[in-house]
C-alpha cells in the first residue's frame, strides 16, 4: 500500500444479532501528509428494518402462543373434558397446531431476512444466503431454535395424539410424551436468550435465566389467552358457561403468578442492561422498555378486570352467559396488547443496550458539539477551557486544554485524556496530553472514530495537588 | 390402540426433548466457557478470583478473601484475580501472559459495578489497574514482586498475600496477620456438583421405577 491516508468502512454482526458498522481511518508511512477530508460513508447503530421487525415479531408471536396453547391443553384445561360432558379439547389442539405451522415457516423467513440485512443481499436470493445462515453466532442460535422448535412439535404431536382427557389418571405414555414436549419447550425458550442481550450481559448466568423465565411466563400468558377465545368459540352455548367455569379459574391462578414472574424478570433484565436509570428515557432502548411495560400495564389492568369482576360472575346464576361473553371481548382486548407488548420486545431485541458507559453521561459538566468546541467548565478550583478543533468524525482532531487556577497557567500537570463512545459498546482510547505552552496541553488523534455522542473525561494530576476528572459529552458529526 | 406403539411414540417424544436440551447445551456451553473471561463475572460479587488450576485450597482462599476483607475495613479496596493457565481467560486468551494490559481491561469489565482496584497474578509477573485504567504509582510497587516457581498452591498464595500485604503498605496500610489454612483441600465445587447431579439421578431413577411399579400394581 502506498504512503498517505486511508479509510475503512467497516460492518460487523454482532454477537446478539446487531449489524453495525462505522469508519475509521490510517496513515501509512512517515510523511503520510496533512489528513484529507474524506467524504463520510452514512453510518447508523442498526440496520433493523421493518420486513425483518415484523418476521421476528410473527416468530416470537407464533412460538409462544404455541408453547402456551400445548400448556393451556395439557395442564390446564385438560378437567374440562371429564367434568363437562360433550366436550373436548380438539379445537385447542388445532389452534396449536395452526400456531406451530406458523412458527415453523416463521424463523427459516426471520433467518433469511436477517442474513439478507446482515450480507447486504436480496431476501429472495435463496441459495447463496442458505449456506450463511450459520456462518454469525446469532444465525447459529436462530436455526438451533429452529431444530429446537420442530422438535418441540413432533413431541407436543405426539403428546396430543397419546392423550385421553376422558380418563381419570394419564397413563404413563402420554405423560412421558407431554414431558418431552414441556423440556422441548423449555429448550426452546433459553435459545432467544443464550442468541441475544442477555447472553452478552455481565452476570451472564442471572440475564440468560431471566429471560428465559421471562419467555416463559410470557407464553404461558399469551397461549393460555388465545386458547381461552378458541375454547369460547369451540364450546357449545349450553356447556360454554360450565366449561369456562373449568378453565377460566385455573387459567386465571397460572395466569396471576406467570405475570408476577413476567413483571418481576422484566424489571430484573431492565436493571442488567441499563446503566443509568436516565437510559430509560434518553435511549430509544429505555424508550422501547417503557412502551413495552406501559402494554403490558393496561393488559394486566384488564386482566385484573377479568379476574376480580367477569371469573367470580361465571358462577352467578342467571348472568352467566353474559359473563361469557365480557370475559371473551375483555380476553381478546388483553390479547391484542400482550401481542403489541411482544411487538415491543421484537423493537427491543432489535436495538442495541446503551453502553456501561451511558452511566457517565449524567456527570458531564458540560454538553458540546457539533462543530468546533471550546468550552470552559470548573472543577475542583481549577478552570479547564477545553478545545476541540475541527471536531468531526474520522478526521484528525486536535484536542486542547488549557489549565488555570485563579487566572493563572497551571504547569507540569500529568493530563490523559480518555474517549468513550457513549452511543454504542465499544473500548475507551487514552492519550496522554503534552504541554505545548505554559498551563495548555494538547493532543491530536482521529480518535473520534465515528459520529455520535463521545465522552471526554480529562485525568488531571497537578503538580502536588489531588487529582481530579472532568467529563464532558461532545457530538461529533462526519 | 397398540400398547408398544404408544411407549414407542412416547419414547421418540421424549427423546425429542432431550435432544431439544442436548442441542441449547451445546449452544450455551461456549458461552459459559467463553464466559468473557470469567474473572469479569466473579469478581462483580467478590474480591477474590482463583481458578480450580491454582491448586490453592478452600482453607487459604478464605484466608485471602480475610485479608482483603480487613484491606476494605481499613480503607483499602482491592480485587484479586489469579490467572493460572490460558484456559482461565475464557474468551481472551490473547491477553494471557499480558497483567498489564489485562489489568486495565478486567477493571474496566467490572466498573459498571466494582470501581476500585484490580489486582491480575499471572505466571509471568503482577499488574495493577484501578477504575478502568492503569495506576502507575501502584505498578511500581507490584512491578517488582516476582511470580512464583511453581505458579501452584501454597507458594502462589503466598506471593498473592505478599502483593495485597506491600501494595497496602504503599499506602500506609498494615493488614494484620491472617492464618493461612494447610493445603490440600481436595473438596472442589466440580466434585460437589458432580455427586448433587449424581444424586439427583438416583433419586429421578428410584422415583420412577416406584412409580411404574405402583402402575402395574393397579
Amino acid at each position: 500500500m502506498p504512503e498517505g491516508w486511508y479509510l475503512v468502512y467497516w460492518r460487523a454482526i454482532s454477537v446478539d444479532g446487531h449489524p453495525v458498522q462505522g469508519v475509521f481511518t490510517f496513515a501509512l508511512g512517515p510523511n503520510p501528509g496533512p489528513p484529507p477530508a474524506f467524504p463520510t460513508p452514512s453510518v447508523a447503530q442498526t440496520a433493523t428494518s421493518t420486513p425483518l421487525l415484523v418476521a421476528r415479531w410473527v416468530m416470537f408471536l407464533s412460538v409462544l402462543t404455541a408453547i402456551g396453547l400445548f400448556v393451556l391443553h395439557m395442564l390446564i384445561a385438560h378437567p374440562l373434558v371429564r367434568r363437562v360432558e360433550g366436550t373436548s379439547l380438539r379445537w385447542l389442539a388445532q389452534a396449536f397446531l395452526a400456531a406451530s405451522v406458523i412458527g415453523l415457516v416463521a424463523v427459516p423467513v426471520y433467518v433469511e431476512e436477517s442474513t439478507s440485512i446482515d450480507s447486504l443481499r436480496s431476501f429472495w436470493a435463496v441459495g447463496a444466503l442458505v449456506p450463511l445462515w450459520r456462518v454469525t453466532a446469532y444465525g447459529r442460535a436462530y436455526v438451533d431454535l429452529w431444530i429446537c422448535f420442530a422438535l418441540f412439535c413432533v413431541a407436543a404431536c405426539i403428546a396430543l395424539w397419546l392423550d385421553r382427557p376422558s380418563l381419570p389418571r394419564r397413563p404413563v405414555a402420554p405423560l412421558l410424551a407431554m414431558l418431552g414436549a414441556l423440556v422441548a419447550a423449555a429448550a426452546v425458550l433459553a435459545i432467544p436468550g443464550a442468541g441475544g442481550h442477555a447472553a452478552q450481559t455481565s452476570p451472564r448466568g442471572v440475564a440468560v435465566f431471566l429471560d428465559w423465565l421471562h419467555l416463559v411466563t410470557a407464553a404461558v400468558w399469551i397461549g393460555g389467552l388465545v386458547g381461552l377465545l378458541v375454547l369460547w368459540r369451540s364450546l357449545a352455548v349450553a356447556q360454554r358457561v360450565a366449561g369456562l367455569l373449568v378453565a377460566v379459574p385455573r387459567f386465571s391462578n397460572t395466569a396471576f403468578v406467570s405475570v408476577l414472574l413476567l413483571l418481576a424478570t422484566g424489571i430484573g433484565a431492565s436493571v442488567l442492561h441499563l446503566p443509568a436509570i436516565a437510559a430509560l428515557w434518553q435511549t430509544s432502548y429505555g424508550k422501547t422498555i417503557l412502551v413495552k411495560a406501559a402494554i403490558l400495564l393496561v393488559a394486566m389492568l384488564v386482566a385484573a378486570v377479568n379476574l376480580l369482576r367477569t371469573k367470580p360472575q361465571l358462577s352467578r346464576a342467571g348472568v352467566g352467559e353474559a359473563a361469557a361473553r365480557l370475559l371473551r371481548r375483555l380476553v381478546g382486548v388483553e390479547v391484542i396488547l400482550v401481542a403489541g407488548a411482544i411487538f415491543a420486545a421484537a423493537l427491543l431485541s432489535s436495538l442495541a443496550p446503551p453502553p456501561p458507559a451511558f452511566a457517565k453521561e449524567g456527570s458531564a459538566l458540560a454538553r458540546v458539539g457539533p462543530g468546533p468546541v471550546a468550552a470552559t467548565v470548573h472543577r475542583n478550583g481549577y478552570t479547564l477551557r477545553v478545545l476541540v478543533q475541527p471536531n468531526k468524525a474520522v478526521q484528525s482532531n486536535a484536542f486542547a486544554l488549557q489549565l488555570t487556577r485563579n487566572g493563572s497557567p497551571v504547569r507540569g500537570a500529568t493530563i490523559t485524556l480518555v474517549f468513550s463512545m457513549l452511543d454504542m459498546e465499544m473500548p475507551d482510547q487514552d492519550y496522554a496530553m503534552r504541554e505545548t505552552a505554559p498551563g495548555i496541553y494538547s493532543q491530536r488523534k482521529p480518535a473520534l472514530v465515528m459520529v455520535g455522542h463521545w465522552g471526554l473525561e480529562f485525568s488531571v494530576t497537578p503538580a502536588g495537588g489531588t487529582p481530579f476528572t472532568a467529563f464532558i459529552v461532545d457530538k461529533a458529526n462526519g | 390402540m397398540n400398547v408398544r406403539l404408544r411407549l414407542l411414540a412416547s419414547l421418540a417424544a421424549f427423546a425429542a426433548g432431550v435432544v431439544a436440551v442436548i442441542i441449547v447445551a451445546l449452544l450455551l456451553a461456549p458461552l459459559a466457557r467463553a464466559d468473557g473471561d470469567p474473572a469479569s463475572d466473579w469478581l462483580l460479587q467478590r474480591s477474590l478470583f482463583v481458578p480450580p488450576d491454582a491448586g490453592i485450597s478452600k482453607g487459604d482462599q478464605q484466608a485471602l478473601t480475610s485479608l482483603l476483607q480487613s484491606a476494605k475495613a481499613q480503607g483499602y479496596t482491592l480485587h484479586v484475580a489469579v490467572i493460572a493457565t490460558r484456559y482461565d481467560m475464557g474468551a481472551v486468551t490473547v491477553l494471557f501472559k499480558r497483567p498489564t494490559d489485562y489489568a486495565p481491561f478486567l477493571s474496566q469489565e467490572v466498573r459498571f459495578i466494582y470501581r476500585q482496584r484490580v489486582l491480575v497474578v499471572m505466571p509471568n509477573g503482577f499488574a495493577i489497574a484501578n477504575n478502568g485504567k492503569r495506576d502507575p504509582a501502584e505498578q511500581q510497587v507490584v512491578a517488582k514482586l516476582q511470580a512464583p516457581k511453581p505458579f501452584h498452591g501454597a507458594a502462589l498464595t503466598a506471593a498473592v498475600e505478599n502483593a495485597v500485604r506491600k501494595l497496602a503498605a504503599a499506602q500506609g496500610i498494615v493488614l494484620p496477620n491472617v492464618p493461612v489454612a494447610a493445603s490440600g483441600s481436595n473438596t472442589t465445587t466440580r466434585d460437589r456438583i458432580l455427586i448433587g447431579v449424581g444424586a439427583g439421578l438416583l433419586v429421578l431413577v428410584a422415583l420412577g421405577v416406584s412409580y411404574w411399579r405402583r402402575r402395574r400394581k393397579v
